[in-house]
């Protein structure tokens, strides 16, 4: 068996992988390496990420491989697959590290030795960080660092990245590394199975036994903190309260900021077109370019709010909680306890609620959950929603004056796109699905302050990400549709809806006729759908254009007086059916492409939807039909 | 039916607040080794903190941290009742 690592020296710039449980603070250790210089990307096809930096060390540079929380290099989960692989080199060159950074939790040694065991086994050179110091000294606990370095017989440091302490000292060890001054061991057998797993753990407590000199007392102040988060009664009242605050802040914080940000690019399109060129250039750019960047970065409010509350609730320890005490509800349908945040969050944008899903660990899971999210009611389908209610609902009291006819409608659509996200969860899990092998076991970790700059990092890495891989096809698409509505071009004076049934958008709505029929949709409700796949609000816009109405006119009533004389309330049912089950969304694609690592699942997602829209749109207009409407 | 040794109680048995040292890990072997890798397995003092509102999962101290487990696999795990300290490991 080849073992040349130890030896080998780098052409290229070095390579180290960081290692460590969740909650041990391995990438606060990290961002203090490599500040700004990081780079997130995928590997290809999965859901993990490929996080690396450069940190500058012993006046060199050398590349930091952040790998995933794992507990163990077992191979079971994605991320231990990924860690496994990167270790053993079996990824490629330009994948390959020469030493492993292993960051230990100091209050968690013996769990944590489990890990360090099976990566000395790689026989890669190892550095040991025993970090969250602070911590381990202000609970009482005290390790003989000396000791344990000697047992391991690698170099053990001391530090608490939150604090910066010690990091000067992972500088210099990490040069020492790289310089192959710590050369590593021989590589043992990889072995699995539940006697060696036991054999290591035994091993794990023996040595911590050894080295600490007197055991850190449990938290009390969390242990305080839970009796209230974790009771029968104050903890889902709390939970309530969390979620009612996160989902107001998604949905209204957002909002100034997106109407300004509307505004703005409202202004840079005209004032682009304002600009000497031929018309055909200045609609290209204001209503092709200009409009289809604004609609990526109308997501960045919702986005950065959405990632500051995901990175407070977990690093501050309050996801465990919060998936602990949702996981039996969430488990009825398939899913667990770490859904919730995400499916909530799609009540105001998918793409948000979408992103929000690495959080869950189990690759089932998390597909399933991105899967149903879009049928969670988005605020784009508002607009929609409430031209047609207030188009062709009656404006009455129900339920002794309480509620309106339309509220009650309005609500009915919400439950029915709750309802559909949960049976097809169920569908998913238990068909489909249905990896059942990995147990349910979460850490729940002390409640902790988390630290500033992690939390912008997080929501500044979060942001370049979507901005970057979004937003590439999110524009793209917006622009093949806007070329499509936009020609063939017909002379000026023509009346609009003429002018629209030219265009190959037009086009095709009236060639979809035949399909459109059996819902009651002609083909203006036709071409309204086809841009309403760029983003749902289009389709009101759409359908006034097509309408001939003024879109500058704000007064809704113009447009719903055109609708009653084109369309019958079964036909308008049948629309918002449509509306509650279809996937009409590129952004939603773009988002579930990058988060499931391919184009199989959003490809799914977009068939299945559209066809439960088309089937359940066509059973509401057909049996509105029968009863009268 | 197994015959449970004198003084075993499964893990979801216990009371709040009460210890116990894992006799025996009755699961399938997958599950088995992820717990060991969490730091359970026969020989490990265990303490029971509490259930979720809901009843499910429960919260256990393992060494000298917390763990969240379904009832499911609690009941898989055998413990014999012990009082004294309960973060050793």
């Amino acid at each position: 068996m080849r073992d040349e690592r130890a030896d080998r020296p780098e052409t290229a710039i070095p390579r180290v992988a960081v290692a460590g449980n969740p909650n041990s603070g391995k990438t606060t250790l990290f961002n203090r390496l490599t500040g700004l210089r990081q780079k997130v990307a995928n590997y290809p096809g999965i859901t993990v990420e490929r996080v690396t930096g450069e940190a500058v060390v012993g006046g060199r540079i050398v590349t930091l491989v952040d790998l995933p929380g794992i507990y163990s290099l077992s191979r079971r989960s994605e991320e231990e697959r990924i860690a496994s692989d990167v270790l053993t080199g079996v990824l490629g060159d330009s994948d390959r590290v020469s030493g492993v950074l292993c960051v230990v939790d100091a209050t968690n040694l013996q769990r944590g030795l489990y890990l360090t065991l099976q990566i000395l086994e790689t026989g890669l050179p190892v550095v040991v960080v025993l970090n969250m110091m602070d911590e381990l000294a202000a609970r009482g606990g005290r390790i003989d660092l000396t000791r344990l370095s000697r047992s391991l017989g690698v170099p053990v440091l001391a530090a608490s990245a939150s604090q910066g302490a010690g990091v000067e000292g992972v500088r210099r060890a990490l040069s020492d590394l790289v310089a192959g001054r710590r050369p590593g061991r021989a590589r043992r057998p990889r072995s699995e199975g539940l006697a060696s797993a036991v054999r290591r753990q035994e091993a794990a407590r023996r040595i911590a036994h050894a080295v600490v000199k007197s055991p850190v007392a449990p938290h009390r102040l969390s242990e305080r903190i839970d009796d209230w988060v974790l009771h029968p009664v104050t903890g889902p009242l709390l939970f309530i309260t969390v979620v009612s605050v996160v989902f107001q802040a998604i949905f209204r914080w957002a909002a100034p900021l997106m109407d300004g940000l509307d505004l703005l690019f409202g202004h840079l399109g005209r004032f682009a077109s304002a600009l000497p060129g031929p018309p055909f250039l200045h609609d290209l750019v204001q209503n092709g370019i200009v409009a289809g960047v604004g609609s990526v970065v109308i997501f960045l409010p919702q986005i950065l709010i959405l990632f500051f509350f995901i990175g407070f609730l977990e690093h501050v320890g309050y996801m465990a909680r919060a998936a602990f005490v949702m996981d039996r509800f969430m488990s009825i349908v398939g899913l667990q306890g770490k859904s919730f945040l995400p499916l909530l969050s799609s009540y105001a944008c998918a793409v948000p609620g979408i992103l929000a899903t690495r959080t869950i660990e189990n690759r089932h899971d998390r597909i399933a959950t991105i899967f149903v999210a879009p049928f969670m009611t988005c605020s784009a389908r508002l607009p929609v929603y409430l031209l047609l209610i207030g188009a062709f609902v009656p404006n009455r009291p129900v339920l002794g004056g309480f509620l309106g006819l339309q509220a009650l409608t309005l609500i009915g659509l919400y439950a029915l796109g709750f309802a559909a996200a949960l049976a097809t969860a169920w569908i998913l899990r238990s068909r489909i699905l249905r990896s059942d092998g990995t147990p349910f076991l979460l850490e729940m970790p002390p409640y902790r302050m988390p630290s500033g700059r992690t939390l912008l990092l997080l929501m500044w890495d979060r942001s370049r990400i979507f901005l970057r891989k979004a937003g590439t096809i999110i524009l793209a698409a917006n622009l093949v549709l806007w070329a499509l509505a936009s020609f063939p071009s017909s002379p000026e004076g023509t009346p609009s809806d003429e002018a629209a049934r030219r265009t190959v958008a037009g086009r095709i709505g009236v060639a979809m006729e035949p399909v459109l029929a059996p819902l009651g949709f002609d083909w203006k409700v036709g071409v309204g759908l086809l841009s309403a796949q760029a983003a749902r609000e289009v389709m009101v816009s759409t359908l006034a254009t097509l309408h001939r109405i003024d879109k500058s006119d704000e007064n809704p009533e113009g447009l719903q007086e055109a609708l009653r004389s084109t369309m019958t309330p079964a036909s308008a049912f049948a629309l918002l059916v449509f509306f509650v089950f279809a996937l009409q969304c590129t952004s939603t694609l773009a988002v579930a492409r990058r988060e499931t690592g391919g184009w199989r699942w959003p490809l799914l997602m977009l068939v299945f939807m559209t066809l439960t829209g088309y089937g359940a749109a066509f059973v509401t207009y057909q049996g509105a039909r029968l009863l009268g409407f | 039916m197994k015959r449970v040794k004198p003084n075993m109680v499964s893990l979801d048995r216990l009371v709040p607040g009460q210890s116990g040292r894992v006799v025996e890990v009755d699961l399938p072997e997958p599950t088995a080794v992820k717990l060991a890798e969490m730091g359970l397995a026969a020989g490990r003092k265990v303490r029971f903190l509490r259930r979720a509102p809901a009843g499910d999962p429960l919260e256990i101290r393992l060494i000298h941290y917390q763990l969240a487990l379904r009832v499911r696999e609690a009941r898989g795990i055998r413990v014999r009742p012990e009082e004294g300290r309960d973060h050793e490991g």
